[in-house]
């Protein structure tokens, strides 16, 4: 959460903002990857701390009030347009080409995968899993800020109660739904964006069809839920057959590296 | 490698949160007048009864290497659905209360029959809970519904008188008796010995035979079961049911449990232990309370610095003892 509290002027207390919450935001992540990495905590308790405990430091910082952001230019990164389209559309393609670029033309992403499906080998075959693994902490709290600044800047305020309130279920279910198996060891970042992209649909139909809409969370529970059955073998054996899975499984393996 | 460890090592966190227990509460005696008392120390129970009822479940889940993150959801569905039920379908107590404590019991059966028969990660699985109890509670209701019936205000404001001028609630009677039934089932039954076995490693509890399915469901039916009585005893409390009760319960539950000493990898630990980390996240309530000026915040801000230290400490344990029998 930044808050400019600059005047109106130059753009100077912008770009210091951004930079000073990515750079906390990044911090936070790294502190995530830390304890995951060399302390061996499980990363669900691990990050739960902070889902807590990191609301109530924004809590802290905000006194428990929404603060607004008297200073224009903040604006651009959330509502701003650049050649007719949303700012926010270039920050993440911008985002997202780093992300292809790191891990499909590097060895990043193949040693990501690798320590997915199985640290100890990898660490045998000579890969800093425990490197790797912080960069990656540290990589989504850095992704975390970058949205945090989107959605603060689109409504020009900071609110340490709701702001991303339950987002981590959207998140993960973007993810999976992309095809990211929640076992880790194989990620596709274009599944994950059209993840993402159907999430919204599902928002905003349910806007739209005017049911309340906190039953969001029950549709996405129900989403998530059947993502998973479809992910896990023993459901699949259960309601396709032992023979059939095997084969599919494979197709789908091969079909999936090469959409990537 | 961590089922046969020493008994200093499984015990060093419990002894080293009793010692912070005994701390905190000299340091609170100390410093406000009127904190050293007994009314104070049994304000930690009544105001902390759920919460000690909640980790009871939880220690469970957690000792089996497991994790519950819908606990504090089902809280608040249970609190929705007793007081919908109450005050708009006007139905007495005697069917309100079972089919409260139906509601995290049927959805602890569903939540473990997905972890146990498809193989599904328990956090995914009860992350899902989590968000689909939250969502079926503003189903029910968005707005707060607040109860007006005999039998909750009866629930909520007998004072049981205990000697020396003191008083319990009947929400502590409850909270202790499923303690002791909770302490009994996990060191004198089948029950508990698989739970500990699983923890251990589910590998060897499956060769050895262990019944590790139906344990795995019971597991989590029993901390859904208990989530419900916390959510009935959250509503005798609040004397009212709304979507946004405990909200972020679950880190308190989990924090209460790993700071009474079980560890998060599971195969160690003790339902007395999560009682008394209750009581230590009580006390920072009480002394933030007592200090006046502190904003609540700092209470989860204080849960999160002390689940970190108590992890770190489990983590040194366990290095310790395995560098220990690395050598032996």
């Amino acid at each position: 959460m930044t808050v400019a509290s600059a005047e109106t002027g130059g753009l100077g207390p912008l770009f210091e903002a951004i930079a000073l919450a990515l750079v906390v935001s990044a911090l936070v992540g790294g502190w995530n990857g830390l304890l995951v990495s060399r302390f061996g905590v499980q990363p669900i308790v691990a990050t739960l701390i902070l889902m807590v405990a990191g609301r109530g430091v924004a809590q802290l910082i905000t006194g428990g009030q929404i603060t607004t952001v008297y200073y224009d230019p903040y604006n651009f990164i959330g509502g701003g347009y650049l050649l007719a389209l949303p700012f926010s559309i270039f920050i993440v393609a911008f985002v997202l080409l780093i992300a292809v670029l790191l891990t499909r033309t590097t060895a990043l992403g193949l040693f990501i995968e690798s320590v997915g499906s199985n640290p100890d080998a990898s660490r045998l075959a000579g890969i800093n899993s425990k490197n790797i693994m912080l960069m990656v902490y540290l990589f989504s709290g850095f992704c975390a800020g970058i949205g945090g600044l989107i959605l603060s800047s689109n409504v020009m305020s900071a609110d340490g109660n709701n702001a991303g309130l339950w987002f981590e279920l959207d998140a993960i279910l973007a993810v999976v739904i992309g095809g990211t198996s929640l076992m880790g060891g194989r990620f596709y970042l274009f599944g994950t964006i059209i993840g993402a992209l159907i999430i919204q649909s599902l928002t905003t139909t349910i806007y739209s069809i005017g049911v309340p809409a906190e039953i969001n969370l029950v549709v996405k529970a129900v989403v998530v839920l059947i993502v998973c059955l479809l992910q896990s073998p023993e459901f699949r054996r259960k309601v396709f057959g032992a023979g059939k899975l095997k084969k599919s499984t494979g197709q789908k393996e091969s079909e999936g590296v090469s959409l990537s | 490698m961590i089922n046969r460890l020493s008994l200093d090592y499984k015990q060093l966190p419990l002894i080293a949160t009793i010692a912070l227990f005994v701390l905190m509460f000299s340091f609170g005696s100390l410093r406000y007048t009127g904190f050293f008392s007994t009314q104070v120390f049994l304000n930690l129970f009544i105001d902390n009864a759920f919460l000690i009822v909640v980790a009871v479940g939880m220690t469970f889940v957690i000792l089996s290497g497991g994790i519950d993150l819908s606990v504090g959801s089902v809280i608040a569905l249970t609190s929705m659905v007793a007081a919908s039920l109450t005050m708009e379908a006007q139905l007495s107590p005697m069917i309100v209360v079972p089919i409260s404590l139906l509601v995290g019991t049927v959805l602890g059966i569903l939540q473990g029959s997905l972890i146990h028969f498809y193989n599904l990660q328990p956090f995914i699985v009860t992350l899902a809970g989590m968000f689909l109890a939250r969502g079926l509670s503003y189903v029910i209701s968005v707005e707060t519904i607040s109860i007006d019936h005999p039998f909750f205000s009866y629930m909520a404001s007998t004072r049981i008188p205990i000697p020396g001028d003191n008083f319990i609630s009947i929400s502590v009677v409850i909270a202790v008796i499923i303690v002791i039934a909770a302490i009994f089932l996990g060191h004198f039954t089948k029950f508990g010995r698989t739970v500990y076995a699983i923890g251990g490693s589910e590998q060897s509890a499956m060769l050895m035979g262990l019944p590790v399915g139906r344990t795995k469901i019971l597991i989590y039916t029993l901390s859904g079961f208990c989530a419900s009585l916390a959510g009935l005893i959250f509503t005798f409390y609040m004397l009212s049911g709304y979507g946004l009760h405990a909200n972020g319960m679950e880190l308190d539950t989990i924090a209460a449990v790993v700071i009474g000493g079980t560890l998060l990898t599971g195969g160690a630990g003790y339902v007395a232990g999560s009682v008394v980390g209750v009581l230590i996240l009580g006390i920072i309530q009480t002394i933030i309370v007592f200090e006046g000026t502190l904003s609540s915040w700092w209470t989860k801000i204080a849960i999160g610095v002390l689940l970190f230290l108590f992890i770190a400490l489990q983590r040194i344990i366990v290095v310790r003892s395995e560098k220990r029998q690395g050598k032996k």
